[in-house]
C-alpha cells in the first residue's frame, strides 16, 4: 500500500489546534454578540404597563381634585373633603342622641 | 475461488487493523448508550403511566412526573443518542478515511467521564436539582462538562479525516464532518443564551433559545449522523453504490441551509419576531426536500439487491430509519402550518414528535449501524437472528403506536380539547386518557425490544457471540444462500475478495 502523504505529525498537531480554536470561537462570538452586538436595553412589558398605570392615576386623580374644589351653586357650597375633615373629626368624637327621625317602618 | 490480490488482502488488513484500534471506545459507547436508552425508555414509562395514573409510585417524591419526564429525556439524548452517535462517528471516519486511531485510550477516557456526567446530571434531575429547560435539564456544571469531554471525543474524527487516504470524500464524510462541527455550535449557542447568560433568568429568551436548541440539534447533529450510517450501510450491504450521488449532496446542501432555521415555529403568538416564527414554520416545510433525497436514495439503493433487504439486519433497520425521517419531517411539517399549530403548539403532539424523531428514525439508522458494526470489531457474530428479529419488530409496533395514537390523534385531540373555552380543564384532561394509555402501550413496546437489544449487545461486548464466518441474517442459513453452508470460523478455508468486502 502506498504511503499516505497527508498523514504528517504537523498535520495532525494542526488539526488538533484548529479544532480547539474553533471550539472557543464559538463561545467567543456568542460572547461578542451578546456584549458587542447586542443592544442590551430591555424592554419589560410589565414596566411598560406599570407606567401607563400611573400616568392614568394622576391624570383621574387630577380632575377628581377639579371636581372636588370650591364650589358655590345657589344656596349651596361644596367644599374640598379636606374641609370637613375636622367636623367629622369632631361629630365622630360626640356621643350618639336620639335624633328624632323615626327609622321604622312601622312607624304612623 | 477468485485468487486474492495483494492489495485487496493490505485493505482487509488496514480495516481490521482499523476495527482493532476503535474496538474498545466504539464497543463502550454503544454498550453504555444502549444501557441509557433503556434507564430512559423505563423513566419514560414511568412518566407516561403517571398521566393516566397518577398514584403511580407516588411514594417516591423522587419519581414524580416532573422529575422523571426531563431526566427521561435527559438520557435518551446524552446517553443513548449522543454515544451511539460517537461511536457511528469514531468508527466510520476512521474506516472511510482509511486511518487507525491512535488516541483511543483518550476516548474511551473521555467516554467514561461522559457517562459518569450524564449519570450525575441524571441523579441532580431526579433529586430536584434539575435546571428544567427542556433538553438541557442537567445543571450548568455538568452541561458545559459535556460540552469539553465531547471535543476529546470528536476532534480525533477530524483529525482522521485530515489525514486519509485517497482524494475522493464520501458523502458520509459530509455529513459527519458537518456534525461534528454542529454539535459544539448548536450546545455552545444554546447553553449561553438559554442560560449562562441570563444571570436571574428570562423566560422568554430560555424558551426560544431551547426551542431553536431542540430542533438544532435534532436536524444538525442526530440528522446527520443517522444520514451518514444510513448512506455507508445501504451501499455496503447490497453491494451496489448510492443510487444517485447528486441527490444526496443535493440533501446535504438541502439540510444544511434549512435545519438552522428551524425551531421558532413553537414560539408562534410569542413575544419575538414574527418574521422568525413564520421563516421557522416554513423551514419545517422545507425539511422534507433533504428527507425526501435520503428516502429515494436509501430505498433505490436497497431495492437493487432485494436479497439483501431481505435477509441483513442491518439494512432492514437502516431503510426503517429512512422511512422514519421521511413520516417525521412530514408529521413536523403538518404540525408546523399556522392553521395546525393552534392545535399542536401547547398540546403532547410535540413530545410525540421529538420521540418519533429520536427513536424512529435516529435510534433505527443506530441499529442499523451497532448491527452492522460490532462483529466487526468484536470479530463475532450476533448470536440470535430471532432476537434481532424481535428487537425490529417491537420497536417498530412501539413507535408506530407512538407516532399515529399518541403524536398525530393525540396531539390534534388535545389542542382541539384546550380550545374549547367552555370546558373545564379536568374534562379536557379526560378526553387524553386513551391515547396516555397508548403511549404507555408504546412504551411497553419498546421496553421489551431494548431489553432484547441490550442483552445481546452486552453479551457481544462479553465477546459471547457465534464464532462464524457467517453473518446473522434474518432467516435461515441454507446452502442457496449467498454465504453458503454454515462454517465454524476456527476451520476456515481463505476466503475470496467478495466475501472480505466490508
Amino acid at each position: 500500500m502506498e504511503a499516505n502523504q497527508r498523514d504528517t505529525p504537523l498535520r495532525r498537531f494542526n488539526t488538533f489546534f484548529w479544532g480547539l480554536a474553533l471550539f472557543l470561537v464559538f463561545g467567543i462570538a456568542c460572547f461578542v454578540i451578546k456584549n458587542f452586538i447586542h443592544n442590551d436595553a430591555k424592554y419589560d412589558a410589565a414596566d411598560e404597563a406599570g407606567r401607563a398605570r400611573v400616568l392614568k392615576r394622576e391624570q383621574v386623580e387630577k380632575e377628581q381634585s377639579a371636581l372636588l374644589s370650591y364650589k358655590k351653586e345657589g344656596n349651596s357650597v361644596q367644599l374640598p373633603p379636606s374641609a370637613l375633615f375636622s367636623i367629622a373629626g369632631e361629630l365622630l368624637g360626640t356621643e350618639p342622641e336620639d335624633s328624632g327621625v323615626p327609622h321604622n317602618k312601622t312607624f304612623k | 475461488m477468485s485468487t486474492i490480490t495483494s492489495p485487496v488482502l493490505e485493505d482487509t488488513k488496514l480495516r481490521a487493523d482499523i476495527d482493532r484500534s476503535l474496538r474498545h471506545p466504539v464497543m463502550f459507547f454503544f454498550a453504555s448508550g444502549a444501557v441509557w436508552l433503556a434507564i430512559s425508555l423505563l423513566l419514560g414509562t414511568m412518566a407516561s403511566i403517571k398521566t393516566h395514573a397518577p398514584d403511580f409510585m407516588s411514594c417516591c417524591s423522587f419519581l414524580n412526573y416532573g422529575r422523571t419526564m426531563p431526566a427521561h429525556m435527559s438520557a435518551l439524548i446524552y446517553g443513548w443518542g449522543a454515544q451511539a452517535a460517537f461511536g457511528v462517528i469514531i468508527w466510520l471516519m476512521s474506516r472511510l478515511s482509511r486511518q487507525e486511531c491512535k488516541k483511543s485510550g483518550i476516548i474511551l477516557a473521555a467516554g467514561h467521564w461522559w457517562n459518569l456526567m450524564v449519570a450525575i446530571g441524571t441523579v441532580c434531575v431526579l433529586s430536584g436539582s434539575g435546571t428544567g429547560v427542556v433538553w438541557m435539564a442537567f445543571p450548568q456544571a455538568i452541561m458545559i462538562s459535556l460540552v469539553l469531554t465531547y471535543f476529546f471525543i470528536g476532534i480525533w474524527a477530524v483529525i482522521a479525516f485530515r489525514v486519509r487516504r485517497g482524494g475522493h470524500i464520501y458523502i458520509s464524510q459530509w455529513y459527519l464532518l458537518a456534525a461534528l462541527f454542529w454539535f459544539p455550535w448548536v450546545v455552545i449557542s444554546g447553553l449561553m443564551f438559554g442560560q449562562l447568560f441570563l444571570g436571574d433568568g428570562d423566560a422568554l429568551m430560555v424558551t426560544a433559545s431551547t426551542a431553536w436548541f431542540r430542533s438544532a440539534l435534532m436536524f444538525l447533529f442526530f440528522t446527520p449522523v443517522a444520514a451518514a450510517s444510513a448512506y455507508y450501510i445501504a451501499p455496503k450491504v447490497t453491494g451496489r453504490p448510492v443510487y444517485s450521488y447528486h441527490l444526496a449532496i443535493f440533501g446535504f446542501w438541502a439540510l444544511a441551509i434549512v435545519g438552522p432555521w428551524t425551531g421558532m415555529d413553537r414560539m408562534m403568538g410569542a413575544p419575538i419576531p414574527a418574521f422568525m416564527q413564520f421563516l421557522s414554520a416554513g423551514a419545517a416545510v422545507l425539511l422534507v426536500v433533504p428527507a425526501i433525497a435520503l428516502f429515494i436514495n436509501i430505498i433505490k439503493t436497497a431495492a437493487s439487491n432485494k436479497d439483501a433487504l431481505a435477509h441483513s439486519p442491518s439494512l432492514r433497520f437502516t431503510v426503517a430509519g429512512a422511512m422514519g425521517m421521511l413520516i417525521f419531517t412530514l408529521m413536523g411539517a403538518v404540525m408546523s402550518l399556522p392553521s395546525a399549530l393552534k392545535y399542536t403548539q401547547f398540546s403532547i403532539a410535540q413530545y410525540g414528535l421529538e420521540l418519533t424523531g429520536l427513536l424512529g428514525f435516529f435510534s433505527m439508522c443506530m441499529f442499523g449501524a451497532i448491527y452492522f458494526i460490532v462483529p466487526r470489531i468484536t470479530n463475532r457474530e450476533w448470536i440470535s437472528a430471532k432476537m434481532i428479529s424481535l428487537h425490529f419488530w417491537l420497536f417498530i409496533y412501539g413507535i408506530v403506536f407512538i407516532a399515529i395514537f399518541y403524536t398525530f390523534l393525540g396531539g390534534f385531540m388535545h389542542g382541539y380539547a384546550l380550545e374549547q373555552v367552555g370546558e373545564s380543564i379536568m374534562a379536557s384532561s379526560g378526553r387524553l386518557y386513551p391515547y396516555a394509555i397508548g403511549l404507555t402501550t408504546g412504551f411497553v413496546f419498546l421496553l421489551f425490544a431494548i431489553f432484547m437489544f441490550c442483552c445481546h449487545l452486552l453479551f457481544m461486548w462479553l465477546r459471547l457471540g457465534r464464532r462464524s464466518n457467517h453473518p446473522t441474517l434474518l432467516s435461515s442459513h441454507s446452502p442457496s444462500m449467498p454465504h453458503g453452508p454454515e462454517g465454524d470460523l476456527d476451520k476456515l478455508e481463505p476466503m475470496d475478495s467478495n466475501q472480505v468486502a466490508h
